[in-house]
């Protein structure tokens, strides 16, 4: 069993049970011994729709590990991860990669396909998965508009601005109105004042059903403006169980 | 101190020792091959389904074979041109070298060099233009970009890297080495009577050479050309795109991977095009002259 148990350290959640469940994990283990992995052992957590999970990590803990488990491209040592009610077992990789399509997610590194522009990049996934050209299109100038973006740019990501890449990036895992926002540390390379900006963009999305897992080691991305219902889980240290996401006890 | 009755024993236990692992390593290494050449077959399979799937070119994917297929197609129109123009002077030298010495006509040497070219030399060389240009930087790339995490971007958006990476590049590599040695073909060939009518090697007309060709020309040269060309640029291609995403470790590893992958990728041309031919004539010894 694990070293320590943690429960939601804060939450704001009102009854919510009779909305379908986004992402849910069964009694996973998971983790390498590395010191920067996130280590969890037997945890519990539950994400329905328009909920927000804010995970504190320690600065040298890396998040990629725990995303990728959250969208089947990395798998648990024991447990279960599903999202929209399905699993990611077996060998049926279009399923796989019809429900990956579903998740918008914001990297921390590594975010870009260096030879293609960052206008092919933000549109990669929705053209691939035939998206309304005209439905893309609105979303991406509304977005555009939003975060005060003159143009996409056409520069492939090695020659434009780490701030503006971040936004960009920001922008890509909005389009298609995911049902899953993954966001590992979003604020990073950004400027502090877009905090309520992106915030409220998130809010957003919530309300039209997407369920958000929120990595942060920045206590300043705790704003007061991140709508309810949702939680905090704080996953600093040694190996975590963390049971019921949905902010009640066991 | 070891008696004299002992050593026989010692000897026998080493030299058997010694056995087992030479065995042991020959197992290895060939159970490793199998598994390698499994792993081929199966990535060519994979990308054959994933082609025939409509719904796998979506634009992107789309967009993505076409700039393959520039690069290794279009873009190397040039080098295959030069690279033809200069075995098609050797051979004509060759080939004027023969007639002098050994007394026999142009019509005899004609056939053996039209096939030479159609049937082993023009596959066989667009195969090691697209392998020196391409398929060494398909590899780096792949290399790079699973190194560098854009592989799992891809996943992580829902893009299978196997429809949007590999199918494409098999693709073009294939249809460019078919095309290619059409034109290393022709390269030779006109480069050839070039030559050879300056050095007074071929005393006919272009039209009468050309005729000539077109009546050597036989249904069996195809039979030839198309397997020679697909299935040996299928195999470059899958090697390049397999030792590329197979890569692990660091930025470092990956120079190490792609340059062993194009000497995979050429041991496999040529013995892919050595095997065809022993299947197709079914003979070891390939030339006939005079004959089909």
């Amino acid at each position: 069993m694990a070293d320590n148990q943690l429960l939601p350290s804060r939450s704001m959640s009102p009854n919510k049970s009779s909305l379908p469940f986004v992402l849910e994990l069964n009694e996973v283990t998971f983790g390498d011994p590395l010191e920067s992995s996130i280590r969890l052992e037997r945890a519990c957590m539950t994400l329905r729709e328009g909920e927000l999970a804010l995970l504190k990590l320690d600065r040298s803990q890396k998040s990629r590990g725990l995303a990728s488990l959250f969208q089947g491209l990395s798998k648990p040592t024991s447990g279960e991860v599903r999202f929209l009610n399905e699993d990611w077992l077996g060998e049926d990789y279009d399923r796989h990669f019809r429900m990956r399509s579903k998740i918008g997610r914001v990297f921390e590194d590594r975010a870009w396909i260096e030879n293609f522009s960052v206008a092919d990049n933000l549109l990669l996934a929705s053209r691939h998965h035939n998206a309304s050209l005209d439905r893309i299109e609105r979303e991406l100038d509304f977005w555009t508009d939003y975060f005060g973006i003159q143009e996409i740019s056409v520069q492939r990501p090695a020659f434009v601005e780490h701030s503006s890449l971040q936004i960009h990036q920001w922008i890509r895992a909005f389009l298609g109105t995911p049902a899953l926002l993954i966001l590992e540390r979003p604020m990073k390379r950004v400027s502090a004042t877009l905090l309520l900006k992106f915030v409220e963009a998130v809010n957003r999305l919530r309300r039209k059903g997407a369920a958000v897992v929120w990595f942060t080691s920045n206590e300043s991305d705790h704003c007061n403006t991140i709508a309810s219902p949702w939680f905090e889980l704080d996953l600093r240290g040694e190996r975590h169980v963390v049971t019921n996401g949905d902010g009640t006890d066991e | 101190m070891l008696s004299e009755r002992a050593l026989p024993s010692i000897l026998w236990k080493t030299a058997w020792g010694s056995l087992v692992q030479t065995a042991e390593f020959l197992g290895s290494q060939f159970l490793g091959r199998c598994g390698t050449v499994t792993q081929i077959f199966a990535l060519l399979w994979a990308t054959a389904f994933l082609a025939a799937r409509p719904t796998s070119w979506t634009p992107p994917v789309r967009a993505i074979f076409l700039r393959q297929l520039l690069y290794t197609g279009v873009d190397g129109i040039a080098v295959t041109l030069r690279v033809g123009a200069a075995v098609g002077v050797l051979l004509i030298v060759q080939a004027a070298l023969w007639v002098d010495s050994l007394g026999i006509t142009t019509d005899v040497i004609a056939p053996l060099l039209w096939r030479s070219i159609v049937r082993e030399l023009a596959p066989l060389l667009a195969c090691l233009v697209v392998i020196g240009r391409s398929g060494i930087a398909i590899s780096t790339e792949l290399a790079t970009m699973y190194v560098s995490g854009e592989v799992e971007v891809l996943d992580a958006q829902g893009i299978d890297p196997m429809t949007c990476l590999v199918m494409p590049r098999v693709l073009s590599v294939i249809i460019s080495v078919f095309c290619l040695a059409i034109v290393m073909a022709t390269s030779m060939i006109v480069t050839g009577y070039v030559i050879g009518s300056a050095m007074n090697a071929i005393r006919i007309p272009w039209g009468n050479f050309l005729d000539g060709i077109a009546r050597e020309f036989s249904s069996l040269d195809l039979l030839f050309f198309v397997p020679k060309t697909t299935i040996s640029g299928a195999f470059a291609a899958a090697i390049c795109c397999s030792d590329g995403l197979s890569v692990r470790g660091t930025m470092t590893d990956v120079p190490r991977v792609t340059s062993r992958s194009g000497i995979r990728a050429m041991t496999a041309v040529f013995a892919v095009s050595a095997t065809l031919s022993v299947l197709i004539y079914g003979r070891f010894l390939v030339f006939k002259i005079g004959g089909n």
